[in-house]
């Protein structure tokens, strides 16, 4: 059903598109449309960002770059079609600004740089233009974008929209799949997450920004290509709230919204000579798309809150409980913490800390809640840089690497609570995390992720959504989001916390098998006697300092001995 | 040095109305976590309201007022049943969108109604004072007069009464809000109604000045946003005063930065600087509770 629209959509665009006339010109505007829809499925809907002026910055920004080219000498063909490339370097620009802010923030800034662009930019770009091409000191922002040469007509210039949009849309669906598509899915579910396991989240979102404003602008060259002229006022704040409300309405997550919501703005415009349909047109638009963005909201909360109570018997069995572990009299250091100092504000939550973790060691972190157990973990992986001390892994000073970096060298860690990529099944998750090393080969990164899920004896559940899994699933899940990458240390944050005794020995099984492997392991966890039967040795985090585990308290009992 | 004051003082009285459609968009976010987009355009249309009752119905102001402040606190609680209402259980970002969608249904009311032309609202006071050598006109005056005590009255209202410590109670902690009484719902709906009625007060006390048009109070609201957000969507001190400053900032480039478009970009400009700012004070804060 979803797959017939794209053919269907391409037949009824070039069907209109040959009619000629009248129902060309709407063909043509229905590509422009389609490009700001789509912009706003690559932003929002994709990498959970949001852009509350696609009109202005985006549409506004291609148009006038193609009416700026052209009133430069650059023959209209060529300056419609290299609009959206001559504005990614503005939008690079406004995407690293940008990404700093978040949500509501994101939302605001967005709208106010919109609007200052409307009311200033466009105003005295118009009349420079105007200006410069025709010499007089005629004072009015509209500048004239003839249609190019071959594509005067109304049937031949809605063909080269159809060429141009189809173009486009291949672009935005090649991101959006595979690879790409999955890490921007991480990017917007569990950005911490993601940037822990690998994943440069920044320039994610920078080059999600740049995406979307490119294919907003060629949508916006052509619906100036298509009106022949630009001002300033057809790209107002209306327009940018009609495109996000009909892409939502639409279904913001799907690139095919940019179909079917230019096939409704298209119609809603058109349908005033339609009986029946004439309800929804002219201003009635602004009442059609207000209320729809509301139901669809609606729809989209209760569709959320009712997957929410579903739960599948998906719980599986690891064979073997962990047998006596090898001791071993030495091993190599592979990861070495020394001396790190972390502050936040005048609270000093790790003092000189140092630890040492070997070869196939298993290394227990223990120690009070506020000790800073998380934040030496945070050290480690990445997420905090330590104002004192240096971290050491397999022998190479990594206290500046960027957390992303980290991960490729080999390091892994599980988060306190589960944070597998919400949106994305088990084995997505897992694919996403093996594709990190550069592997492009869906079918081998399946087998991995197959493998690690295995290897911790979770296979069946590898198709289901973490919704819908029991929590002890979820934590072998994590263990192996650890596996698949196949790092040489693998942080684990509580992985026993709300477990039945029978799932931590499911658990501590499998964290016994990546020890086995010759893998280092850190264990963050409150229970020391679980911690005890599978460690190497056992730090105990207490005032900001770190206390091999079990020292201190011989000492304390033998003062009590001698009746100190 | 007399220009200086009088635009200063003349942007003050400017920032009035962005301070109150600020205060608005506070007493909502800071109890219910969404973001009404709907303000300006609730504002719209509670003033087009008293554009028909003054000036095609010929009411007097006197009844006008009273009148159009009733119909603004039904409407408010009437867009909250429609958009916020059905959306409880969906979270507060699901709500602030639905609050997009009721700005566009509000832009369709006010369009078919009134059309899209522009409208104008005759002054609530004419004539002034002058005082050292300043011109203050009597609207500005009852502008400044309203802004004050409309902000007085929410004060004591949200300070004073057993109703306002629940509302201000249930944006810490909606659970011991329900215990006081105050359910969620009627919190909800009576902060809707009370930026409504803010809003009307100050698309009433601003459009003599401007014009009438559906999207006029819009804009200024995207500006009204950057003091919302100065005041951390919280403190309604901090938002009147960022609201007044940046009244005075736009004043201060229209006079003496009177570059083609510039004036009516400036708000914007400011709200981008406010914004950099706040994210600074934001990371210094996270990095003394160490959550950064």
């Amino acid at each position: 059903m979803r797959r017939a629209l794209w053919p269907v959509a391409g037949v009824a665009l070039v069907a209109l598109a040959l009619a000629g006339g009248q129902p060309a010109s709407i063909a043509a505007r229905a590509a422009g449309f389609a490009l700001g829809i789509a912009s706003v499925v690559v932003l929002t809907g994709w990498s959970g960002q949001l852009n509350l002026h696609v009109a202005a910055i985006g549409l506004g920004w291609g148009a006038y770059a193609a009416a700026g080219l052209a009133a430069n000498g650059v023959p209209s063909l060529v300056a419609i079609l290299v609009a959206p490339f001559v504005v990614a370097p503005a939008a690079l620009l406004v995407g690293v600004a940008a990404v700093r802010f978040r949500g509501l923030e994101l939302a605001i800034a967005t709208l106010a740089a919109g609007l200052a662009f409307e009311q200033m930019a466009f105003q005295n770009l118009g009349k420079w233009l105007a200006r410069a091409t025709s010499g007089t000191q005629f004072q009015s922002s509209l500048i004239e974008l003839a249609r190019p040469a071959g594509f005067g007509g109304d049937r031949a210039y809605a063909l080269l929209a159809a060429i141009v949009v189809a173009s486009w849309l291949a672009g935005a669906a090649l991101l959006g799949h595979g690879r790409t598509g999955r890490i921007l899915h991480a990017v917007r579910g569990r950005e911490v997450v993601a940037e822990a396991r690998g994943v440069p989240v920044f320039w994610w979102r920078v080059a999600a920004f740049v995406a979307s404003i490119s294919l907003a602008a060629a949508g916006g060259a052509l619906l100036a290509g298509q009106t022949g002229a630009v001002t300033p006022d057809s790209f107002g704040l209306i327009l940018s709230l009609q495109l996000l409300a009909v892409a939502v309405l639409a279904g913001v997550r799907r690139l095919e919204a940019a179909v079917l919501g230019a096939g409704l703005v298209v119609l809603a415009q058109e349908a005033g000579g339609i009986p029946v349909l004439n309800v929804i047109a002219g201003d009635r638009i602004d009442l059609v798309f207000g209320v729809g963005l509301i139901v669809a909201v609606w729809l989209q909360a209760r569709r959320r809150f009712e997957s929410g109570n579903v739960t599948a018997e998906a719980i599986a069995e690891v064979p073997g409980a962990p047998g006596a572990l090898e001791p071993r009299a030495f091993a190599p250091t592979r990861l070495r913490v020394e001396r790190v100092t972390v502050s936040f504000g005048t609270d000093r939550v790790l003092d000189a800390v140092s630890i040492r973790v070997g070869e196939g060691e298993v290394c227990g972190l223990v120690g009070g809640n506020g000790a800073g157990k998380t934040t030496l973990f945070n050290c480690i992986t990445g997420l905090v840089t330590p104002a004192a001390g240096r971290v050491f892994f397999a022998g190479q000073d990594i206290t500046e690497l960027a957390p992303h970096r980290r991960a490729r060298l080999g390091i892994a860690r599980t988060f306190q609570g589960v944070e597998l990529f919400g949106g994305l099944t088990i084995v997505d998750s897992l694919m996403l995390i093996a594709g990190l090393g550069g592997d492009h080969d869906e079918a081998l990164l399946r087998t991995r992720a197959h493998g690690a899920l295995e290897q911790v004896g979770i296979g069946p559940a590898a198709a289901f959504h973490p919704s819908d899994l029991p929590l002890a699933t979820l934590r072998l899940a994590e263990l192996a989001t650890a596996l698949v990458g196949d790092p040489s240390l693998v942080l684990l944050d509580e992985p026993l916390a709300g477990l039945d005794a029978r799932e931590r020995t499911v658990v501590l099984a499998a964290i016994a098998r990546l020890r086995a492997q010759g893998r280092s392991i850190v264990i963050v966890e409150h229970d020391c006697e679980a911690v005890a039967t599978i460690a190497d040795r056992i730090y105990e985090l207490r005032a900001g300092r770190a206390v091999p585990y079990g020292r201190e308290r011989r000492t304390e009992e033998a003062r009590v001995a001698a009746g100190a | 040095m007399r220009l200086l004051v009088e635009t200063v003082v003349g942007g003050l009285f400017g920032g009035c109305v962005i301070a109150l459609l600020a205060a608005g968009i506070t007493i909502v976010h800071r109890s219910t976590k969404v973001l009404n987009f709907a303000q300006g355009g609730l504002a719209t249309l509670n003033t087009y309201l008293y554009f028909q009752a003054t000036v095609v119905w010929g009411w007097p102001i006197a009844l006008a007022w009273p009148a159009v402040l009733v119909a603004a606190g039904f409407i408010g609680v009437a867009a909250e049943a429609l958009t916020i209402r059905p959306l409880r259980r969906a979270d507060a970002q699901s709500r602030t969108i639905a609050t997009v969608g009721l700005l566009l249904v509000i832009q369709w009311i006010v369009i078919t109604a009134w059309g899209a032309q522009q409208r104008f609202l005759p002054l609530l006071a004419g004539g002034g004072v002058t005082i050292a050598g300043v011109h203050l006109s009597s609207q500005n005056l009852v502008t400044a007069v309203a802004t004050v005590a409309v902000g007085a009255g929410i004060g004591i209202v949200l300070v004073r009464t057993r109703f306002g410590l629940g509302v201000s109670a249930a944006a810490q902690d909606p659970e011991a809000a329900r215990l006081l009484g105050v359910g969620p719902a009627r919190v909800s709906r009576s902060t809707f109604a009370l930026a409504s009625v803010v809003g009307a007060v100050a698309g009433i006390l601003a459009t003599p000045l401007l014009v009438l048009t559906p999207s006029q109070l819009t804009l200024v609201f995207v500006v009204a946003l950057g003091a919302a957000l100065a005041g951390g969507f919280e403190s309604l001190p901090r938002t009147v005063a960022a609201g007044l400053a940046l009244g005075v900032v736009q004043s201060l480039v229209a006079t003496y930065a009177p570059f083609s478009g510039l004036p009516q970009a400036a708000g914007f400009f400011a709200v981008l600087v406010v914004l950099v700012v706040v994210r600074r004070r934001i990371d210094l804060v996270e990095l003394l509770r160490g959550t950064a």
